[in-house]
This record gives C-alpha cells, structure tokens and sequence, in this order.
C-alpha cells in the first residue's frame, strides 16, 4: 500500500474528490488536511479510493475533532512558525532583490556588455551617458520608460544604501506585511520606512555617500543564508534569495575597487 | 482539556505511539502501524492534539523536490503519555482476558 518511492501523481478523479471532502472541512482547518490527505495519497500505490472512502466516512468526526480543537478558524502556531521565514525571504526579494538587480542589470552588465571602457578611450576621456544605450525617442521610448524608471531608481537604492535601502526594506515589508494579512509585519515595515524617510528630509541625514555598500552586503548575506539554509522555502525562491544575496555583496564589492569605482563614476557622471 | 472517551480505534492508536513515545510518526505511518483502516486516522490524532496529548509540526522539506505536501509529524506530550497509560490500563482492567499485549496486534473485545 505504501512505497518508498518517488511520490504519484493523484488522478483527475482522485483529485475532484479530495477536493470535494476538503470543501465539506471547516475553512480554516482545509489546507492542513488536504495537505495530509495528499501526501498519503501520494505515497500509496494501491488502496486510494479505500482511503478515500475512509477519510470520508470519518468525515464528521474530523469537522467536530477540528472544530473543539479550535483548529478551524485558522493555521496553528506551528504553522506560523514554519511560515515565519516566507515572510522575511519576500521582504528580502522584493526590497533587496530590486535596487541590486537594478543595479547589476544597469552598471555593470551595462558597463561591459556596451563596452564602456572602450566607448570612453573612444571619445577622448569624455563622458558617454548611461541613457544614451536606451532609445531616446518614438515609440520603443515609451513603451521602455516604466522599465527604465523602475531599474534607474532600484540603481540609486542600490548605489545610495543606508536610509533609502532601509525606507526600501520597509516599504517590501509593509507591502508582503498587508498582502499576508500580518498587520504587525506591515506596521513595522511602515515605521521602518517612515523613520528612514524622516532621517533624510527632516533630520538631515545624507542620502547618498553615507554607505559604500555595507547594508547591502548585510542584508545580502542574511539573503544567502535564508537561501542556504531556509529549508522551508520552496526551490525557486531559495534559489533567487543567494543570486539577490550575491549581487548585494557584489554592491559592496564595486564601492570598493578601482574597477568599481570606474564604473559608478561612468553611471553617475 | 476535559477526557476523551475511549474507542478502540483511540486505544489503538494510543497502544502504536507509546511503542515509541519519542518518535515523531505522520498519519498514515501511525495508522498502518495501529492497524486502522488508511484515512480514519485524522478525527483521532486531531481529537488527541486538542486535548494537549499530541504536539504537531509541519515537516520541513522543500515540497518542489519533495514532488508532494508537507507532512504532519505528531509526538506524544508528556501529558499524553500518562494519559495513554491509564487509558490503557483502564481498558485493560475492564477486560482482563485477553490482554491487548503488544504482540497480539489487536486489542480485546
């Protein structure tokens, strides 16, 4: 009945039922049953319509089990806890993840893939615009624009770091905070942002030249742990965690060497 | 949590987990191990949890390579284990003969 082996597909039948027996659970309690069901049924190779024809007649005991178990008004804590690293790894995607691939897209994929060094040997020393590589007119012009924007401003986070990252970082954290419902999350995120924005407009902090990089790269290594270690995150953004990490180390890299410094000089000026 | 009554798909299940009360076990394992029919295990391991005998937690894999669900790990608490003890023990005391040893496989009556 039950195999070691890799886990099968459930049939379109098999699913229409599962799916039908999960509707009949209270709401809150659906995801963790149906994720129980799915597995067993996954693992069996003979015997899933018996189990199904079990599960359904015990249907009623597991609907007043759930409900005085007070398991049916939502995820239990065990599931927030293993939820708990989802939440950090968006905000990191999101408000990590755009400045620096804004800024790898834009200074130095730009930088060697347009050969910039030769381009500027070119002109004598002179400067070749960084805007001059998109179209500056008709049709293509606009339809690039809301890209262009997006990535020349996740470029100036990037290359500005401390408070405008951290205003970044706390709008992704509002954001995923309100769309999973995690209104602390959200409040944080929100405060995080508005003491950040404060900083630099009423407090007179800089906001450029104040971090050669060093919250980016701390943020990118949290970003790679998550990655290495979160095991429970799904693969692709595991995966996408240690690529944003990376290219956040890399930030702190480029504020730091010659070549680096050549190329900030060439995206800036 | 007020007690449970005890059925004997309950004492079962009861009889599986304390063969070994530190090993967390998921709910299909359990209901093969306690000789329950595959799918009825669910009212009762929920029922148990509810009442503080079990603790659950989510199984921590990555579910793309995993290709399914996470499972459900239940282990029994310390409360639970006492209670499990003297469910059993009621049961057996009421009757006697034969006893639900745990090598007969079933339990008695």
């Amino acid at each position: 009945m039950v195999t070691g082996a890799a886990p099968a597909a459930l049939t379109g039948g098999l699913r229409l039922v599962l799916a039908a027996l999960t509707l009949l659970l209270p709401r809150g309690f659906r995801d963790r049953q149906r994720a129980e069901w799915t597995a067993d049924l996954m693992t069996m190779t003979t015997g899933r319509w018996r189990y199904l024809f079990g599960a359904a007649r015990t249907l009623p005991a597991l609907r007043a089990a759930a409900r005085r178990a007070g398991l049916s008004r939502g995820p239990t804590a065990v599931a927030h806890t293993t939820g708990a690293l989802r939440a950090p790894a968006r905000v990191l995607l999101f408000g990590l993840g755009w400045p620096v691939l804004s800024w790898v897209l834009l200074v130095p994929l730009s930088y060697f893939l347009f050969d910039i060094p030769g381009r500027i040997a070119r002109s004598g020393g002179g400067p070749v615009d960084p805007k001059s590589l998109w179209p500056d007119d008709g049709v293509l012009f606009w339809v690039l624009l809301p890209l262009m924007l997006t990535l020349w401003f996740g470029t100036y986070v990037a290359l500005a770091g401390g408070w405008l990252l951290a205003a970044t970082i706390g709008l992704a954290g509002a954001v995923v905070g309100f769309g999973g419902r995690r209104i602390w999350f959200a409040v944080a995120g929100l405060g995080l942002a508005a003491v950040a924005l404060l900083a630099v407009t009423v407090a007179g902090f800089p906001m450029f030249n104040a971090d050669p990089g060093y919250g980016a790269a701390l943020l990118g290594t949290i970003a790679v742990g998550l990655g290495l270690f979160g095991r429970s995150l799904g693969r692709w953004q595991r995966g996408w965690l240690v690529v944003v990490g990376l290219a956040a180390v890399a930030v702190l890299a480029a504020h730091h060497t010659a070549l680096g410094a050549d190329m900030h000089a060439w995206f800036r000026d | 949590m007020g007690a449970l009554r005890m059925t004997t798909p309950r004492l079962l299940v009861l009889r599986a987990l304390l063969a070994d009360p530190g090993r967390e076990r998921y709910g299909l394992d359990l209901a093969t191990e306690a000789g329950l029919e595959p799918g009825t295990i669910y009212p009762i391991l929920v029922a148990f949890e509810g009442a503080g005998w079990l603790s659950s937690r989510e199984e921590e894999i990555d579910v793309h390579a995993a290709g399914r669900p996470r499972r459900r790990y239940y282990l029994l608490t310390a409360e639970g284990a006492t209670a499990a003890r003297s469910a059993l023990a009621r049961r057996r005391a009421a009757s006697p003969a034969p006893s639900p040893g745990p090598d007969t496989g079933r339990l008695a009556w």
